[in-house]
């Protein structure tokens, strides 16, 4: 975003931490979210991770449902769509929040 | 001024049209190039101009219209594209080297890949009009390293390499800035002496004035009007375009003086 | 807590056995991904309309859905249809079609950074868009994917080690059977944290070499220029 914008805050007369409060971070999380929502999504799917430690998360909700049914390529397919729409959905907020907050015409390079 | 008398037509543009989201970007344009013409066209900024030459070397296909290179027909659908930009050169406002090659690389690589020289025969070639644009000094140095002006003398060069029927110059220094506009006016100059069919987009009233066989003025998609730069500049017939080039004028005023003192070499 | 030097020493043998399975599935899923990846790429940016559909659904799917899950559809949903891949080949195949959908996308990057330009300036020397794409995009595209795409093969290296829930013997799996053996769960864990360690470093050291080779010069991102 550049030093530029807390140059320019504390000339007018702003300490500090009021142009941290009032300039910089209001800024600062708007270009971060495009980022920020990729990281959103990867910590949806490696949720799926806590499986190794027999968390009864999804994926072992999964096994579950593949030893009892023998349907394993049905079952984990499932668990596949859910993580899929889990990941879609997140993604879809998180770009609906990014527009409401957009400032207009920014762009980041 | 050449006589134009029984003179071979290289470039025919009829009727051309061309829509782009539904508005006119060219409309019935018809122009002719003769062989060793220089012709160049002027006019306010917008995509037609440049859009008619993308039309003419096929990299943009026209809505309607026919365009003839050496009388042949190169809009019809049996008309192979990349055969025909082989004998259509093209320089760009953008110069568009190719990055990742040497000076040298991009004149031959057109030589080497499309026409399938041998490697060393392309090099003597590359050499060679990288000479005759001046840059025989940097033949090996990449495009980052080289001057806005030495760039469009480099992409002049990778056009000349391909023996082109005809040259198209789309704001060939438009790019570049104000010193270094001198030096690819002089390459053209130079071009223009050796009777190569040149057809250039440009702002630069002076060169235009100075080395044009024929200046068309378009507006709006279509041909304001056409003539020598005597008539074109001195006794315009239509009312706009006396009223474009006094704008022009104005603007460009160093420039007119500065391309008729340079030329005391 | 220093029972991971002890454990690092003792079982030396295993771990390097372990890591070898790593490196192997590391590079096969790095290179098929590879494959797979630049054709999508060039599929979602110069394929006519089902090309890019195609090329879209496989990068979606497989970028937004775990690894794990996929490697459990492969691993033990398959033989429902009469297709049984062995662990191995299960690990090496999931990887290989997780790393091409994450690569794709860095392919996808670079060739259009590139710009339509270069498409534009090829064929006005006469190139078909195929000799373009080969001799013009490709080029420049591999020298400016470097920096984006040395995240691929560190976070593959570092995400293969899930096959070890598949029972694959990769290095992983080492940490686990050794702290079973010995009682030193942390130990055994850190011991293996380590390694990876270590591997990323000498991978990262291999990569910025490679930037700094092949870089075009005078044309530097702004990265790179640091």
């Amino acid at each position: 975003m550049g030093s530029g914008q807390m140059v320019a805050a504390r000339s007018i007369g702003m300490s500090r931490i009021k142009a941290i409060r009032h300039i910089i971070l209001p800024q600062a999380i708007r270009i971060a979210i495009p980022p920020w929502s990729n990281e959103a999504a990867t910590v949806v799917k490696d949720s799926s991770l806590v499986y190794a430690l027999g968390v009864a998360e999804i994926l072992r909700r999964a096994q579950f449902v593949s030893a009892r049914t023998y349907e394993p390529f049905l079952a984990f397919s499932i668990a596949a769509l859910i993580y899929f729409v889990l990941t879609f959905v997140t993604n879809r907020i998180l770009d609906k929040v990014e527009r409401r907050i957009e400032i207009p015409t920014t762009q980041v390079a | 001024m050449k006589s134009v008398i029984l003179e071979k037509i290289i470039i025919e543009v009829i009727n051309l049209s061309k829509q782009y989201g539904g508005k006119d970007v060219l409309k019935d344009i018809s122009l002719k190039v003769y062989e060793g013409d220089t012709v160049v066209i002027i006019g306010p900024s917008g995509t037609g101009k440049s859009t008619l030459l993308r039309c003419i070397n096929l990299l943009t296909k026209p809505d309607s219209g026919i365009i003839k290179l050496d009388d042949i027909e190169i809009t019809s659908p049996e008309t192979n594209g990349d055969e025909v930009r082989q004998h259509i050169g093209m320089v760009f406002q953008d110069f568009l080297l190719f990055n990742h090659l040497t000076a040298l690389g991009n004149v031959s690589i057109g030589l080497t890949k499309v026409l399938g020289m041998r490697e060393d025969k392309a090099k003597e070639k590359a050499i060679k009009e990288l000479e005759r644009v001046g840059l025989g000094e940097n033949v090996d140095q990449y495009p980052g390293q080289l001057s806005g002006g030495q760039k469009q003398r480099v992409a002049i060069a990778r056009s000349l390499a391909m023996d082109p029927r005809v040259i198209l110059f789309d704001e060939p220094t438009s790019a570049l800035d104000p010193e270094l506009i001198g030096e690819v006016l002089e390459v053209m100059r130079m071009l223009v002496k050796e009777g190569m069919t040149m057809l250039v987009v440009t702002h630069e009233m002076g060169f235009a004035r100075e080395v044009a066989d024929r200046i068309v003025f378009i507006e709006n998609g279509g041909v304001v009007e056409e003539g020598p730069p005597n008539e074109l500049f001195y006794s315009p017939k239509v009312e706009r375009t006396r009223e474009f080039l006094w704008k022009i004028a104005e603007l460009y005023g160093q420039n007119q003086e500065r391309s008729i003192d340079g030329d005391d070499q | 807590m220093t029972e991971w030097m002890q454990i690092l020493v003792n079982y030396w043998p295993e771990f390097v056995r372990g890591a070898k399975i790593t490196i192997q599935l590391t590079l096969v899923g790095l290179g098929f991904g590879a494959i797979l990846g630049l054709l999508s790429a060039l599929g979602r940016v110069y394929g006519g309309k089902w090309v890019r559909r195609i090329s879209v659904g496989y990068i979606e799917l497989f970028r937004g859905t775990p690894i794990l899950v996929q490697l459990f559809i492969v691993y033990f949903g398959f033989p429902d249809f009469g297709i049984t891949f062995s662990r191995m080949m299960s690990a090496f195949i999931v990887l290989a079609l997780n790393s091409g959908a994450y690569q794709a996308e860095y392919f996808r990057g670079a060739i259009q950074a590139i710009g339509s330009g270069q498409m534009m300036a090829a064929r006005s020397i006469g190139m078909s868009r195929i000799k373009a794409i080969r001799y013009i995009i490709l080029p420049q595209a591999f020298r400016i994917v470097i920096p984006a795409w040395s995240n691929e093969p560190i976070s593959l290296l570092k995400a293969s080690a899930v096959v070890f829930l598949i029972a694959v013997p990769d290095l992983m799996a080492q940490a686990k059977t050794i702290a079973a053996r010995t009682f030193e769960p942390i130990g055994s864990y850190i011991a293996v944290a380590i390694i990876y360690l270590a591997m990323v470093i000498v991978l990262t050291m291999i990569l910025n070499f490679l930037e700094r080779r092949y870089k075009i010069p005078g044309l530097e991102t702004e990265a790179q220029r640091t």
